[in-house]
């Protein structure tokens, strides 16, 4: 597991890139073996207010790659990145916007 | 009806795995989590919102490679014109289980999101913008895979 970031503010407006390390593994769903294993919601908080609401599936790409913007940011406010997967684990950090 | 209903419930058996984030939340997947299971385009799109009437128009945008060399991740941009949608779905028909992913819009949020997917081989994309009056909107898009990558 693990979450890498790029959070940039321009103006108002912050662009987030997010990469997350998981298998996003389909297993049998996909033809293959095993039991699925994927990100089912992805959620980034802006102040408590929630900027990103994703429901991704097994056929999203393996360490899921994302990229979104919101308004009504400014530099050095705090985003919270959380997200959850099919078999309940879940992760959460916290990314300082640059 | 079924959203209402879901929130209710929400409150009382959900509550017991659901994390205090997910806790209340309403959305497309997390209200019809039968669109998971589904094994054809329409039966996902059925599942999702309850309906396969969908205009085809540019309100939903949808960015694809033309061809993709590496179907274990095709990048993707999805975005509407409308100000005001809810959500928005990504249903890719040649896969074993073809929706791909939802987004609930928030305001605030520029309803413009990248990402990566999964394609198994050559066939539609297809992104599905729900508006405020629940009117369904799509944009097609034919992706040509050089190769599949839905093993994983």
């Amino acid at each position: 597991m693990g979450i890498k970031a790029i959070a940039k503010v321009k103006h108002d407006v912050a662009t987030v890139k997010l990469l997350v390390r998981h298998p996003m593994s389909s297993g049998k769903l996909g033809g293959g073996k095993g039991e699925p294993k994927f990100i089912n919601h992805l959620t980034v908080k802006h102040g408590g207010r929630v900027v990103y609401d994703m429901y991704p599936t097994s056929a999203v790409s393996k360490n899921p790659y994302i990229k979104f913007a919101f308004k009504g940011a400014k530099k050095g406010d705090v985003i919270k990145v959380w997200w959850q997967d099919n078999t309940g684990a879940s992760e959460k950090k916290d990314i300082k916007l640059k | 009806m079924k959203r209402r209903k879901f929130l209710g419930l929400g409150f009382t058996s959900v509550a017991a795995v659901a994390t205090l984030q997910t806790l209340g939340s309403a959305s497309i997947l997390s209200d019809h989590p039968k669109a998971y299971d589904a094994t054809s385009a329409d039966a996902a799109l059925q599942g999702a919102y309850g309906t396969t009437n969908v205009v085809k128009d540019d309100k939903a945008v949808l960015k694809l490679p033309d061809i993709a060399e590496n179907g274990a991740a095709v990048p993707v941009t999805v975005s509407t014109s409308l100000s005001n949608a809810k959500n928005m779905t990504i249903i890719i028909d040649n896969n074993p289980r073809p929706l791909a992913a939802s987004w609930e819009l928030t305001e605030g949020t520029i309803p413009k999101f990248s990402t990566r997917i999964k394609m198994r081989k050559t066939g539609n994309v297809r992104l599905i913008v729900e508006d405020a009056n629940g009117k369904l909107h799509e944009a097609v898009k034919q992706v040509k895979v050089t190769v599949g990558g839905c093993g994983g």
